[in-house]
């Protein structure tokens, strides 16, 4: 019985392609909906928003580089919200860290991200536009956001445990959110006042650095301090807030 | 690993808040306090012409990462100049001129044109005011080149005056910056060019003392004023208070843990004892000798429990594998399930929360050695799952220990993380990856595992096809694929499809008995129980009842239950 660090991974990867699998268990294009779904919505939206020009680029490339890696956060809090409440059966019987069961919805979103990726290079190919050096930044990018969304996700799947109504709750947070952060209107167009306190949203400036480094080719020190910072901390606190309740956690379910 | 850490919880966390506010605080701070650098300075450190002959002054705005937005004020002096062109907007009458504007590139440039006036001497042009943002917003701190100094000389004596310029120039090079304000100074307060040639010795002997003297004490002045702007930071205060609260409570708590420590440990230990004490306390306060007896009396017996374990000890000459060491579970219910927020505030606000302490486990104790076979009986609700759960180490005690080598144990339960929306090859390779087994090992053990099932023929099915027993056929299947653990815990494991497989499975759990060393069985059939262990645990209501021979445990619970149905 090995319980290493590669097991770990092992289960992780177990659990993530059973998610995958039954996401689209009954689906007939499966897996490709994960490249339809934001080139569907693009093309929604740069019909809806066609008077945005930004004085950067074409409207559908700056939607869609924000919007993949806004939807891998939405969708890494909302499924690993109910992460223990799900595997409750397991959660009692294995001696895997639960941190596992977790870290398997996050990583199911960044797969998600990955095949939303094939969906952005589409439109990259077909609005022409020239990719710079700088394109790593956009994996050390999703790298952060990926811990900064699995903080977030801790924290509500400790939550959610405890009060039920969390998930309602995020299901509107999220809502609200992604108009706060400048995915489907460039930040140009917000009041002035607002862009200040948009700027410091952790949320604006994971796909902003990302649209800065594949669109523009260009990279913003000071964001990304910032990045490393919310991304480090958010996971710490996350991991914190967690052990300091999975005696709990487990005594509940 | 994580559970060594654990233990240090307290200390952990104080050292990552630590740590965490500190970084925040100095990286927040630098971000705020100090952006990235710019630089506004002159095409050159100083200018000379020819009355009425019109020159050009370069101004140069330069960022490190590219300057978003801009507004520059340069002041020259009106009545000895005139502004000709160049810059974005002037006030000709104060001697203000403006350069504002947005662009993307790291340096911004102006020629600016001025035109001396006729009865002109020496004059400079020096920065006014200067705010440069870059893109995000974010101001730059800049950094002002000095005063340019220009020089007019009459038409005439071109020679001697370019001579000057050129001292002066080897001289601005010589000095430090901070020095050439006060040079310049100096050099207008001379009224003629001529003359400063012959005065030059002299004064640069002057000079000197005084810059020397300036360049020190600006420096002095600027490193406190740095220094000051830092200790001053809202953040850097917080963090010193912060991390003086976390100082203060470790000493605190270290101290009371130091003096308290053993007192505390002994009360949260015997709280019921404690309570008994108090009871005679009361009743026998006259006889305080008497007292002090009991008390002894009390720690005597105390120590005689542990005895019998430290003598069983001794008899079997080595350690005990698993040792169950005092522990308490509690559990607390509330005694209304608030299942949301909003019933929660509700109840909260009627003070209707009051919370059920239910001990699944009351001070339970007993050692397991290498080699033996331990059985736990006990009816349903007694708190037989939630010792497992312990000693594998899926909960952890509210009170007490537990010493295993949690490497060591492996748990089998059936049909852990069994879904029903895959098929049934998925199960197994989930399953078996949350059991614990590698990939290489399933991809090794496959076949062996769908043999010993049989079911070869479903394996592509999706298991919410199966029936009830294949479900656990396979999971038995699996939960028993590998060599046995060296301490192996079987949780209801044989109570399993039919007949004739629940005598294969049982061949199997015996055979992993046999090779495995050390085993805990929990089961329901006191049959098994009796023809397999060595030893039996029974457990009622959280309580330790009886820990001896097998066969002796199950007449006692066999008679307690018939007492109980009776």
């Amino acid at each position: 019985m090995n319980y290493g660090i590669r097991q770990y991974i092992f289960v992780i990867r177990q659990l993530t392609a059973r998610e995958i699998t039954r996401k689209y268990a009954r689906s007939f294009l499966g897996i490709i909906w994960s490249v339809l779904n934001p080139l569907l919505f693009m093309i929604v939206m740069s019909i809806v928003f066609s008077g945005f020009s930004t004085n950067r680029t074409m409207y559908p490339v700056y939607y869609v580089t924000g919007f993949t890696l806004w939807s891998m956060f939405n969708t890494a809090t909302t499924t690993s919200m109910t992460a223990f409440e799900d595997n409750k059966n397991l959660f009692q019987k294995t001696k895997l860290p639960r941190e596992i069961f977790v870290l398997s919805r996050d990583y199911t979103a960044l797969v998600n991200l990955g095949f939303s990726c094939i969906a952005l290079l589409i439109v990259l190919a077909v609005f022409r536009v020239r990719l710079n050096w700088t394109v790593i930044i956009f994996v050390v990018d999703v790298f952060f956001e990926m811990l900064f969304s699995i903080g977030v996700s801790f924290i509500l799947a400790t939550i959610y445990v405890f009060y039920k109504d969390i998930k309602f709750l995020w299901r509107n947070f999220i809502v609200l959110l992604v108009h706060m952060v400048a995915v489907y209107i460039p930040i140009e167009r917000y009041p002035e006042s607002l862009h200040e306190i948009t700027r410091l949203n952790p949320l604006y400036f994971y796909p902003n650095i990302a649209r800065r480094c594949v669109l523009e080719g260009s990279v913003d020190v000071q964001e990304l301090k910032l990045m490393v910072i919310w991304g480090v901390g958010m996971f710490l606190v996350g991991l914190l807030v967690f052990k300091y309740k999975e005696n709990d956690i487990v005594k509940k379910l | 690993m994580l559970e060594k850490l654990l233990k240090y919880k307290i200390y952990l966390i104080s050292a990552v808040a630590l740590v965490s506010v500190v970084t925040v605080g100095l990286v927040v701070n630098k971000i705020t306090v100090k952006a990235d650098d710019a630089s506004i300075h002159f095409g050159s450190t100083s200018y000379s012409s020819n009355e009425g002959e019109s020159f050009p002054v370069g101004v140069y705005i330069n960022t490190e990462s590219g300057t978003g937005s801009y507004a520059v004020t340069i002041k020259y002096d009106p009545s000895k100049m005139e502004y000709l062109g160049g810059a974005d907007g002037a006030d000709t009458a104060g001697g203000y001129l403006a350069f504002v504007g947005e662009s993307g590139g790291p340096e911004i440039k102006y020629m600016v044109n001025f035109r001396p006036k006729t009865n002109a001497g020496d004059t400079a042009v020096s920065f006014a005011s200067a705010e440069i943002y870059n893109d995000s917003g974010a101001a730059f701190n800049i950094s002002a080149s000095n005063p340019a100094p220009i020089t007019v000389a009459a038409p005439a004596d071109e020679e001697e005056q370019e001579e000057t310029v050129t001292e002066e120039e080897a001289d601005v090079a010589a000095e430090e910056t901070q020095a050439e304000t006060i040079q310049e100074e100096q050099t207008q307060e001379e009224p003629l060019v001529a003359e400063e040639e012959q005065v030059q010795p002299v004064k640069d002997a002057q000079q000197e003392e005084i810059i020397s003297e300036a360049v020190e004490d600006t420096a002095q002045s600027y490193e406190e004023e740095k220094v000051k702007s830092i200790m001053y930071h809202p953040y850097f205060v917080i963090g010193v208070v912060f991390i003086g609260i976390i100082v203060f409570t470790q000493i605190v708590v270290a101290l009371i843990k130091r003096f308290f420590g053993d007192k505390l440990s002994n009360q949260s230990g015997v709280k019921e004892k404690s309570r008994l004490k108090k009871k005679r306390g009361i009743a026998s306060q006259h006889t305080v000798s008497k007292l002090d007896v009991m008390d002894l009396e009390d720690d005597g017996s105390v120590i005689t429990v542990e005895d019998i374990y430290n003598s069983d000890d001794n008899n079997e000459n080595y350690e005990p594998v698993i040792s169950v060491d005092d522990v308490t579970m509690e559990f607390h219910i509330a005694s209304s399930q608030a299942s949301g927020l909003k019933d929660y505030i509700i109840q909260f606000l009627k003070r209707q929360i009051s919370y059920r302490k239910l001990f699944a486990l009351y001070h339970v104790s007993f050692d397991v050695y290498r080699g033996e076979i331990v059985g736990i009986i006990g009816t349903n609700g007694s708190g037989k799952s939630t010792l497992l759960k312990i000693v594998s180490g899926a909960l952890r005690p509210t009170e007490g220990k537990v010493t295993v080598d949690r490497k060591k144990v492996q748990l089998l339960t059936l049909g852990t993380g069994f879904d029903m929306e895959l098929t049934g090859k998925e199960n197994v390779y989930l399953n078996g990856a949350i059991i614990g087994y590698s990939k290489q090992f399933l991809d090794e053990h496959y076949d062996e595992i769908v043999a010993f099932a049989e079911l070869e023929d479903f394996m592509d099915e999706k298991v919410k096809n199966y029936s009830s027993g294949m479900v656990s056929r396979l999971g038995f299947a699996i939960a028993t694929a590998g060599d046995a653990a060296e301490i192996l815990i079987l949780d209801e494991v044989l109570s399993v499809g039919d007949e004739f497989f629940r005598k294969k499975s049982l061949a199997r759990v015996k055979e992993l008995i046999h090779s495995g060393s050390t085993v805990l069985i929990v089961s329901h059939s006191m049959e098994t129980i009796i023809s397999n262990c060595s030893k039996c645990v029974w457990i009622e209501k959280g309580e330790l009842k009886m820990v001896d021979e097998p066969k002796k445990v199950c007449d006692a619970y066999r008679k307690m239950k018939e007492g109980e149905a009776s």
